[in-house]
């Protein structure tokens, strides 16, 4: 009867790099949100001063 | 009609109710994602001949029918551009395009891992993995190309009709297993090409698994990451409205 091949770590690994990408995704959102919000406060402060 | 911070307020419980609904979508997704990892972890079989890197199959195939959904998606919005010129269509086929290419690149990626144990190789010039990579790199370059026109109207044009075009690359990635009698990778539905490795036979509980993964990421997981998108795409609008207006001063 043939063993099972031991290909765990492979699996790990695509989970892993899944995590990874999806994860860097909505990093790369929240960031961009947050650069957004804060160029928006400066514009109306900007605004304000004016 | 009054206006607080560039937005009607008469659009206000309206806006937050479609928060509540992206929330609400974006919960349920992260938990479908999660079941479905379990899924494949725990619930299908382990296949005798691959081991347990066959699991990877799951969101292996399943974020290709994402990333096509998203494509699709870019299509319809870049026709609907093209019809109505509203740059919400434009939103709405950028955030297919952006959705779809991470969705490609996990489909790559997890696709390598995969061939490392059962090809003995990373990556091989098989057709369906070259035009996988194809299709990749044509949603990048639209993301690169689109990024340097700097007339929003043009910009929106450009990318409408380079949407619509590269489409052609998804589905000849989808069928080529159907033409190309060569290719060594497997098909997931219907008979395998002659020179396919690695193909499996599929038990009901990975049959089940199978198809609860891939319509968790065509309807849960790729609407999610695109509606976000559309909103972080609209909010640089009205940024780029209000910094326009500001230097105009």
């Amino acid at each position: 009867m043939n063993d099972i091949p031991a290909t765990g770590d492979f699996l790990a690994l695509g989970l892993g790099v899944i995590l990874i990408v999806l994860g860097g995704f909505v990093a790369s959102l929240y960031l961009r949100f947050r650069n957004l919000a804060k160029d928006e406060a400066l514009i109306e402060q900007l605004a304000d001063e004016d | 009609m009054s206006t607080v911070g560039g937005s009607h307020l008469s659009d206000q419980p309206a806006a937050a109710d479609r928060s509540q609904r992206l929330y609400a979508l974006t919960v349920i997704a992260a938990v479908a994602f999660v079941v479905t990892l379990l899924m494949a972890l725990f619930y299908a079989g382990t296949d005798s001949m691959q081991g347990l890197v066959q699991k990877i199959f799951y969101p292996h195939v399943a974020s290709f029918f994402g990333a096509f959904a998203a494509f699709g998606a870019a299509v319809a919005g870049g026709i609907q551009y093209l019809r109505t010129r509203q740059p919400r269509w434009d939103a709405l086929a950028l955030a297919g395009v952006e959705v779809g290419l991470a969705l490609a690149i996990i489909n790559l990626a997890t696709g390598s891992i995969w061939a490392r144990p059962i090809w003995n190789t990373w990556w091989t010039w098989d057709p369906r993995l070259t035009s996988a990579a194809v299709m990749a790199l044509t949603y990048a370059a639209y993301l690169m190309i689109r990024g340097g026109i700097e007339n929003p109207e043009t910009r929106r044009r450009f990318a409408s009709v380079y949407g619509i075009l590269a489409f052609g690359t998804v589905i000849f990635t989808t069928i080529i297993i159907r033409i190309r009698p060569d290719t060594i990778h497997p098909a997931v539905i219907g008979a395998s090409p002659q020179n396919a490795e690695g193909g499996f036979a599929m038990s009901d509980t990975m049959g089940v698994t199978f198809a609860v993964s891939v319509l968790v990421w065509i309807f849960l997981i790729t609407p999610a990451l695109m509606w976000w998108r559309i909103r972080l795409e609209n909010a640089s609008e009205r940024v780029a409205h209000k910094r326009a207006r500001l230097l105009s001063e």
